[in-house]
Formats: C-alpha cells, sequence, structure tokens
C-alpha cells in the first residue's frame, strides 16, 4: 500500500500544480501579451520614422542629408549596443519618473519600447532599401514631393516585409520581457523565475515554455499570413 | 495625300506626307513659323556639361551638348552603354542636374527651377523606363491613378482618364491585375499609359524597349508611333539599337563619350554616316558581311560596299554595268531597307577583272548616284 499512496501523493501534487498553472498562465500570458503589445506599438511609432529618416536621407536618395543620416545612425547603434538586462537596470530612475513604479508590467513597457524603437527602426530601414531605385525615380520624374513618394511609394511598396519585420520584433520582445520578469516585471517571465527557478517546479516551468512557444508560433503565422496577403509580387 | 513642314534644315524645307490638310495651310503655317522666328521648339538644351567626381577624378558624362528638339518630333539618341545618352535623358527632368548648360522646355530655363516648380514642370513630362518602374502594390488602373493622384485631379476625372488610357494601349481587360501577373510588354504599355496620364509634352524613354524580345520591341514600337500620330506628342527615344531608330525616328543624334558626333534626320544621318559609330551602327540593321569575305581583295577582285538611296535603288544599275564594262560582279550580301520612308538599298559585291575595268566601273557607279566604298580588310 506504500506504493499506492506515495502514487496518491504524487496525484494529489500534480493536480495542485495543474490548478496553480490554470489561475497563473492565463493571467500572465496576458499581461505578457499586454507588454509585448503596448511596448511594438510604442516601438513602431518612434522607429518607423526613424527607419524612414535614415533610408531618405542617405547618399543619393530624395532627401540626402549626410551630417543627419550619420547622427540618427550613431543614435540607433547606441540604443541597439545595450544588452536588454543592463538597459532596464540603467533606465529605472527614467522608469520610475514616467510611470511612478519600476516594478510591475507596466513599468516594463518602458525599457521594452526604447529596446525595441531602435531595432524597428533598422528593420524598417533594410525593408525600405529593398525597393528598387527605379521605382522611386518614377514616382520623381512624374513630380511627387518628399511626403508623396514615402507615403504612396516607398511604405505601400515595403508593406509586406515591415510586417514581418515587426512579427520580428514582436517574437524579440516575447524574450525581452521574460528577462523583465527578472527584476520585478509581469508576465510568463515572472512565473518561470518564481516558480521554475527559485521553486525548482519543473511542472510550471514546462507549461510556460509551451505557452511561449505556442504564443511565437501564432505571432509567427499570423505575421505570414499578412505579409503574404499584402504582397503582389 | 498632302505634305506638311517636317523641319527646316541647312536652308531646305523637308515636307512630310500626311493625310489630309492642303498644301496651301501647310505653307502658311510654316510662313507663320517663321514669322514666329523660332519655329516649333519644344525642347533646346544649350552647352550642357555633366561631370561627376569620383574617387579617380572627375568623370565627363557630358561634354557642350547642343540639341533642338522640335514638337511632335520622334527623336532617337542612340549610342553604346556608357555614352552619356541616358544622363542626357536624364537632363531634359532633372533627374540629374547638369554641371553646366541650360535646357528650355517651352521657352523655359527648367535648370532654375525649384521645388514646386521644378515638381510642376516634370507632370508634364512623361518618362518611361527599361525596367517599366511600376508600383508593385497596385493595380494597373491604380498604377496609371498615380500621377494624377499626386496632381489633384478630381477622382471623377481619373476614371475617365484611366478608361480612356486602358483602351489607347489595349489592356482594357487587365485593370485589376497587379503587375506581376503581367508580361513585359503589357508593363511597358502600362508604363506608357502612366506617362500620359497628366497629358505631358513630352515622352522620354529611356532604354524603354531593350528588355523586351524583338516582336514585343516592335508592338511597343507600333504604339509610341500611333501616340505620335494621334496626339503630336513629342517623343525623345534613348536607345542603343538600330532597330529601334528604323522603326520610328524622325530625327536622330548620335552620342560617344558624352559628345553627340552628328544628328539630323535619320535618312540623312544612315546614308551618309561619318564617323566610325555611326557607321557601325548602320551596319548592324544592313548586316554585315562574315569576317573571312574580308581577307579577298586581290589584284583582280574587289569588295565593295554600295549604298542606294531613292531614285538610285529602284534602277537596274548593276545590270546595265555588267553589260558596258568588262567586269564580273558577285553579289554577296544585300537588302533594301525603308529607312522612315526613305528608300535604302545596301549591297555588298566582289567584283573581279582588269583594274582599269573595275575603276571604270566604280566611276560608272558613282556617275549614277550610287555610293561607292571599297571595303578594306
Amino acid at each position: 500500500m506504500r506504493g499506492g499512496g506515495k502514487l496518491n501523493g504524487r496525484m494529489i501534487e500534480l493536480e495542485d500544480n495543474i490548478r496553480l498553472a490554470l489561475n497563473l498562465l492565463p493571467i500572465e500570458l496576458w499581461n505578457t501579451l499586454y507588454m509585448v503589445i503596448v511596448s511594438t506599438i510604442f516601438a513602431v511609432i518612434v522607429g518607423l520614422p526613424m527607419g524612414i529618416i535614415l533610408v531618405i536621407t542617405e547618399k543619393g536618395h530624395i532627401k540626402e542629408q549626410p551630417t543627419i543620416n550619420r547622427i540618427l545612425g550613431t543614435i540607433v547603434n547606441v540604443g541597439r549596443s545595450f544588452p536588454f538586462v543592463i538597459l532596464m537596470v540603467a533606465i529605472i530612475p527614467f522608469t520610475r519618473w514616467l510611470v511612478g513604479t519600476s516594478l510591475g508590467t507596466t513599468a516594463s513597457i518602458v525599457p521594452l519600447s526604447i529596446a525595441a524603437a531602435p531595432f524597428v527602426a533598422r528593420v524598417v530601414e533594410s525593408s525600405l532599401k529593398e525597393i528598387q531605385k527605379g521605382v522611386i525615380e518614377a514616382a520623381v520624374s512624374m513630380g511627387s514631393n518628399t511626403w508623396q513618394i514615402i507615403t504612396k511609394v516607398m511604405l505601400p511598396e515595403a508593406m509586406s516585409s515591415i510586417v514581418l519585420g515587426i512579427t520580428l520584433t514582436f517574437v524579440n520582445l516575447i524574450g525581452y520581457s521574460a528577462m523583465a520578469g527578472t527584476i520585478g516585471g509581469g508576465g510568463l517571465g515572472k512565473i518561470a523565475i518564481q516558480y521554475g527557478y527559485q521553486r525548482y517546479n519543473t511542472f510550471i516551468m514546462v507549461c510556460t515554455i509551451i505557452v511561449l512557444i505556442i504564443l511565437v508560433q501564432a505571432v509567427q503565422a499570423i505575421g505570414n499570413y499578412i505579409a503574404r496577403k499584402i504582397n503582389k509580387n | 495625300m498632302a505634305y506638311r513642314p517636317l523641319s527646316f534644315e541647312r536652308g531646305f524645307l523637308i515636307l512630310k506626307k500626311v493625310n489630309g490638310g492642303s498644301r496651301s495651310s501647310i505653307l502658311n503655317s510654316f510662313a507663320l513659323r517663321r514669322a514666329n522666328g523660332r519655329g516649333d521648339r519644344l525642347i533646346e538644351i544649350k552647352g550642357l556639361y555633366k561631370e561627376y567626381k569620383s574617387s579617380n577624378g572627375t568623370v565627363h558624362a557630358l561634354k557642350n551638348i547642343n540639341l533642338t528638339i522640335e514638337k511632335s518630333d520622334i527623336f532617337g539618341i542612340i549610342g553604346l552603354s556608357g555614352a552619356g545618352k541616358s544622363t542626357l535623358v536624364r537632363c531634359i527632368n532633372r533627374l540629374e542636374e547638369p554641371t553646366q548648360g541650360k535646357v528650355f522646355i517651352n521657352g523655359q530655363d527648367i535648370t532654375q527651377l525649384t521645388g514646386k516648380q521644378l515638381r510642376d514642370m516634370r507632370r508634364k513630362i512623361g518618362m518611361i523606363f527599361q525596367h517599366f518602374n511600376l508600383l508593385s502594390s497596385r493595380t494597373v488602373a491604380g498604377n496609371i491613378a498615380y500621377p494624377m493622384e499626386i496632381s489633384g485631379v478630381p477622382k471623377a476625372t481619373q476614371e475617365k482618364r484611366i478608361k480612356e488610357l486602358l483602351e489607347l494601349v489595349e489592356l482594357t481587360d487587365k485593370a485589376n491585375a497587379y503587375p506581376s501577373q503581367l508580361s513585359g510588354g503589357q508593363k511597358q504599355r502600362v508604363g506608357i499609359a502612366r506617362a500620359l496620364a497628366n497629358k505631358p509634352d513630352v515622352l522620354l524613354c529611356d532604354e524603354a524597349t531593350s528588355a523586351l524580345d524583338p516582336k514585343t520591341t516592335s508592338s511597343i514600337l507600333k504604339l509610341l508611333k500611333d501616340i505620335n500620330e494621334k496626339f503630336g506628342l513629342t517623343i525623345v527615344i534613348i536607345t542603343h539599337e538600330m532597330s529601334v531608330i528604323k522603326q520610328i525616328c524622325t530625327k536622330v543624334a548620335v552620342m560617344e563619350n558624352g559628345e553627340i558626333l552628328e544628328s539630323g534626320l535619320v535618312e540623312d544621318v544612315f546614308t551618309r554616316p561619318i564617323h566610325r559609330i555611326t557607321k557601325h551602327f548602320v551596319q548592324s540593321v544592313v548586316h554585315d558581311l562574315p569576317e573571312e569575305f574580308l581577307s579577298r581583295n586581290t589584284p583582280h577582285a574587289r569588295l565593295l560596299r554600295l549604298g542606294f538611296k531613292g531614285p538610285s535603288a529602284k534602277e537596274p544599275i548593276l545590270s546595265r554595268l555588267i553589260k558596258r564594262y568588262d567586269v564580273d560582279v558577285n553579289i554577296l550580301l544585300g537588302g533594301v531597307d525603308h529607312l522612315h520612308q526613305n528608300i535604302v538599298g545596301n549591297l555588298i559585291v566582289e567584283m573581279t577583272g582588269e583594274n582599269s575595268e573595275i575603276d571604270k566601273a566604280i566611276g560608272y557607279l558613282r556617275d549614277c548616284g550610287v555610293q561607292c566604298e571599297v571595303v578594306e580588310s
């Protein structure tokens, strides 16, 4: 009967764990999504214009401005040199000033957005550079102004590639958001740290990983689908 | 059948056959032009230079270009790659900034324009490209709408114009197709429709047929010619293919190393080519002799290139020559071509016989108005 008791004990532990997972995972999945979606939006708001400026101020492009191009390029590179964990710690005072606290889900959005914006800028830059020079030249020859070339030619022509780039950013931010969990951010990262790492709860750890895998797969699939819909090539 | 003045060059009035219209009205219009003193000069390029600074020094892409293009001309600019012809045409709508010199369009110096004035000027110059440069994210109709959208044409007018243009380029059934679903020739037709959307004064064609196969090239050129005849649209064509010039151009300029070597009416330039490069282009359409024939010049045989133009192309000159002189004539290569409404014959023959007889025979040919040139090996 001792063997049966052991089994019984394990069953109870498993039941507890399942209950715990069901309690924790949905809410923390939501927190992760909230952080990543809002951060992606901020990153695009800042990064998209930066990417556009990086392209059009380049030598031989429609608004050649070598100085602006070099300054902006340097800013983006500096932003991208910070390992995320260091960036997160370094800007704690700024985060506290902006949000009122450096802990929790909303506070994590600040470092996540700052880390992702230069990334988005480079992603947008490389997407816009894929457009054939001739297409932009044709638009210039027809008498388009700069705004028309950006909004009616460059962005629509590169949209499919930009969508894939934003999907890439989104998936990267899921990874970063888990790191935010280590210093008091919310989301799936927090559970993995608190239950999986600090309390040796393998079950919760595995569940968290499975949820993350499904999340990344789903996001990538949606991104690919939208990009394919937009692409007319 | 009537005539209309094609151009006024070297003191001669050149008349072109046209349907309808009376001769007197043409003379009147000619008198008017002379009274205006300027003819219908649409584009005038004066002392144009273009230099590129590179790490290996300065590249002179254009050197002192002077060129006049009149209204309703189909003006061909031919040259090998790197001759500067593309740079030249890009200076007309300022896709390239000239280093020095002036470009007048309708009497306005466009090198002085900036900002909005420059954009407005560009809206009146259509351009088509070797690689079509269509917007892949827009349908055929959307591509044609683009130039009208950016110049603020009302939606209803746009739609009417798109319909007209699609009919003109025979793509009505492809209005909602995307460029990736079209063939090269169809893409260039969309390019042409798009270039015509804002009713331009001139259409610039930058190697517009170089990416197309010969049959498609021919149909695109025919379309351009139709548009020229229907609307009197001035067309400037950049090409490296003599066949393009031959098929539709009225005038031609030959370029090499950033300079215009010779220019004028197509039939003049190509029946009396002066420069080596021009001769090369002429030979490319009248075909040339295989290399091994060139070594056959012997004391009693000479290779001759004979050029017939106009009336001499229709006379049995060679047949008379053989009866009159003691020579044999062996035709190696030849053909009769239409060079813009003129008949041009080109023959390469081997003449055998005594030297003195051959000399007399050559003299006879020259008397008959045949251009005669000994082909050197």
